[in-house]
C-alpha cells in the first residue's frame, strides 16, 4: 500500500468514524440518566453527588433520617436532563412492616432504569450496619439484583483514616459490604463492584491522590449502556474542557501520554503542565499557556485507559477506528468546530486518543 | 470490687474502651465486624482499685432478633444489682441521632430494666475524629438527643426515681492519644465514689 493510499484510507476511516458517533451522540440526545444513592443519612451522599456533578444538586441536608423517605432531585447540565434519586430512610429506618415496600414499590414505578448506583458509607465505620444490611435486602428485592451491575461503592470520610491504614481499611469494608451484597446478586456481579474512597472537605485521600477522577472513572465504568451517552455529554467538559487552541493541547496531551503512559498517579494534568512550561522557550507561548483552562475532574493515565475501554466495549465508536491513529489529530478540532454537549464529548474522545 | 457493665451499638469501642483502660490487650477486638457474641467479664486489680468491666455483644448489628437474643444473655448472665453502673458506649462523631441508636436505647430499656438509666454513665467513643473547635458543640447535641430520649422513654415506666440525665460522661479516644488539653486518667474516674 502506497504513502497516500493509506493516508486518504485513514482520512475515509476518519470520517466514518466521526459521523458514527455522531450519529449515536445526536440519537441519544433527549435521553436522560439515573443516579440511585443508597446509604445511611449523613454519610456524604449529597455532597458527594455534588462534588462529582460540579453542581449543587442535593441539598446537604440536616434533617433527621426519619423524616424523608425517597426524594428527586432533577437536573440539568449541558442541555442533559439527570435524576438523582436519594433514599434518605432506606438505610435508617426500624422495621416498620408494610411501610418499606409503599415508598419502594412507588419508586420502582416512577423509576424506568437505575443507570448509576452509589452504594455510599463512611470508611471510618467499624461495622456493616443493620441498617445498611437491611437497605441492601431492600434495594435487591424492589428492583432486580441485577441493580448491582452498576453499582459503586463510595467510602466518605477517606481522611480520617491514616495512610498506613487508608488501603487495608478500604479492602476489608469492600469485602465485608461485599459479602453483604453477595446474599442476594450473583458472584460475578459482585466481585465486579468497584469501591473508591472519597473525602468532600479535601481533594485527595490518603494516599495522596486526588480522589474525583478516581470517583468519575469508576461510576463511568459501572454506569450503564443507556446512560453512557447522557452521562458523557453532561461530564465530558469537565474532564476535557474546550480549549482555545486545540491544536496545541493536542501536542500537549501526547506529550503526557508518552511520559506517563507508566504512571499510576492522578497528577498528569500538573505534569502536563510542567512539559509544556518546560518546551515552551518563547513570551508568546506563555500567553497560550494562561488560556489553557484547568479541568475540573483531573483523570490520570490508567483512568483514561479505563474509559477508553469502557467507550470501545460500549460500541460508542465503531471497532474499525479503534485500530491505528483514526481518530486523533482530526477529532480534536471538529469537536471544537461542533461545539456544546456533542462537540465536547468528540473532543473528549480524541483527548482519550484511539 | 466496682463492676460496671458495657452496653451499646455494635463496633462503638466497647470492647477497645476495656483494652485502652488497662493497656493491656484483654477484650478481643475487630476493626470491621462484631466480634464480641458472649458476655465477658474483664477483671483488673489497679493500686487504686479494683474494677472488673463487664462486655457484652453490641446491638444492632443485624435485625431486631438477634438484638433480642443478646439481651437475653445479658438478663441470664448478669445480676444487674451487682453492677456499679452501666456504661452506654456510644460514638461521639456520629452525625445524626439515628433510629439505629434510639431503637438500641429501647431494646436496652425494655429487655433489661429502665430503671438502670438511673445508674448510668455515658461514654463517647472516637472523641479525636471531631476537631478541637466543634468537640464542645458536637458533645452538647448527642447528649441532649440521647438524655431527652431516654428522659421520653422511661417516662412511660413511672419510674419511682425518673431519669435525670448520665450520673457520668466521659470522653475517650480508644486510638488517639493528645487530643486534650484536659486529661484525667480513666482509672482515677473509675475507681472514685460517685
Amino acid at each position: 500500500m502506497s504513502e497516500s493510499n493509506s493516508i486518504n484510507s485513514t482520512v475515509y476511516k476518519t470520517k466514518e468514524a466521526l459521523s458514527s458517533i455522531l450519529e449515536k451522540l445526536k440519537s441519544a440526545k433527549d435521553k436522560k440518566f439515573v443516579f440511585l444513592l443508597i446509604g445511611r443519612t449523613g454519610v456524604g451522599k449529597s455532597s458527594t453527588i455534588n462534588s462529582l456533578m460540579g453542581k449543587e444538586i442535593a441539598q446537604v441536608g440536616h434533617y433527621e433520617p426519619t423524616t424523608m423517605k425517597v426524594k428527586y432531585y432533577e437536573s440539568e447540565i449541558n442541555g442533559i436532563d439527570f435524576t438523582v434519586i436519594d433514599t434518605p430512610g432506606l438505610c435508617d429506618e426500624i422495621e416498620e412492616a408494610g411501610n418499606d415496600e409503599k415508598y419502594l414499590e412507588d419508586m420502582r414505578s416512577k423509576v424506568k432504569h437505575i443507570d448509576s448506583m452509589w452504594f455510599v458509607s463512611r470508611l471510618d465505620d467499624t461495622r456493616v450496619t443493620a441498617d445498611e444490611k437491611r437497605g441492601i435486602k431492600l434495594i435487591s428485592n424492589t428492583f432486580s439484583p441485577k441493580v448491582w451491575e452498576h453499582a459503586v461503592i463510595v467510602f466518605t470520610h477517606a481522611n480520617s483514616m491514616a495512610e498506613p491504614r487508608y488501603q487495608e481499611a478500604l479492602e476489608k469494608r469492600t469485602e465485608l459490604i461485599k459479602r453483604e451484597i453477595g446474599k442476594y446478586a450473583s458472584a460475578n456481579i459482585v466481585d465486579s463492584i468497584p469501591s473508591v474512597g472519597v473525602d468532600n472537605t479535601s481533594k485527595t485521600t490518603p494516599d495522596k491522590e486526588e480522589w474525583l477522577g478516581e470517583l468519575y472513572t469508576k461510576v463511568f465504568l459501572r454506569i450503564s449502556d443507556h446512560g453512557i451517552i447522557p452521562f458523557l455529554m453532561a461530564t465530558a467538559d469537565s474532564v476535557n474542557p474546550p480549549q482555545t487552541k486545540p491544536q496545541a493541547n493536542k501536542q500537549n496531551n501526547n506529550n503526557s501520554h508518552s511520559n506517563n503512559s507508566h504512571s499510576n498517579n492522578s497528577h498528569s494534568h500538573s505534569t502536563r503542565e510542567h512539559n509544556r512550561s518546560f518546551h515552551t522557550d518563547t513570551f508568546g507561548k506563555t500567553q497560550k499557556e494562561e488560556k489553557w483552562q484547568e479541568p475540573r475532574i483531573k483523570i490520570n493515565e490508567v483512568q483514561k485507559k479505563v474509559i477508553r475501554k469502557k467507550i470501545i466495549d460500549a460500541g460508542i465508536i465503531p471497532t474499525l477506528a479503534t485500530t491505528g491513529s483514526v481518530i486523533g489529530a482530526g477529532f480534536g478540532p471538529v469537536g471544537a468546530a461542533i461545539g456544546g454537549a456533542v462537540g465536547a464529548v468528540v473532543g473528549f474522545i480524541a483527548w482519550l486518543g484511539f | 470490687m466496682r463492676r460496671f457493665m458495657l452496653v451499646g451499638k455494635t463496633g462503638v469501642g466497647k470492647s477497645s474502651f476495656i483494652n485502652s483502660t488497662f493497656g493491656q490487650y484483654l477484650a478481643k477486638t475487630s476493626e470491621f465486624e462484631a466480634c464480641t457474641k458472649l458476655v465477658e467479664y474483664h477483671a483488673h486489680n489497679t493500686p487504686i482499685g479494683d474494677i472488673c468491666f463487664i462486655d457484652t455483644p453490641g446491638l444492632a448489628e443485624d435485625d431486631n432478633g438477634l438484638d433480642k437474643k443478646y439481651l437475653s444473655l445479658i438478663r441470664g448472665q448478669v445480676d444487674l444489682k451487682q453492677v456499679n453502673a452501666i456504661i452506654y458506649v456510644t460514638r461521639l462523631d456520629e452525625t445524626r441521632f439515628r433510629p439505629d441508636e434510639k431503637q438500641t436505647l429501647s431494646l436496652l430499656t425494655s429487655e433489661l430494666e429502665p430503671s438502670i438509666w438511673n445508674r448510668s454513665w455515658l461514654v463517647l467513643t472516637f472523641a479525636a475524629s471531631v476537631p478541637n473547635e466543634h468537640r464542645q458543640e458536637v458533645t452538647c447535641k448527642r447528649v441532649k438527643d440521647i438524655e431527652s430520649f431516654l428522659q421520653n422513654i422511661t417516662m412511660k415506666n413511672r419510674l419511682t426515681q425518673p431519669f435525670k440525665g448520665f450520673q457520668l460522661k466521659l470522653r475517650v479516644d480508644n486510638l488517639v492519644s493528645d487530643w486534650s488539653q484536659n486529661k484525667v486518667p480513666i482509672l482515677s474516674v473509675l475507681t472514685k465514689q460517685v
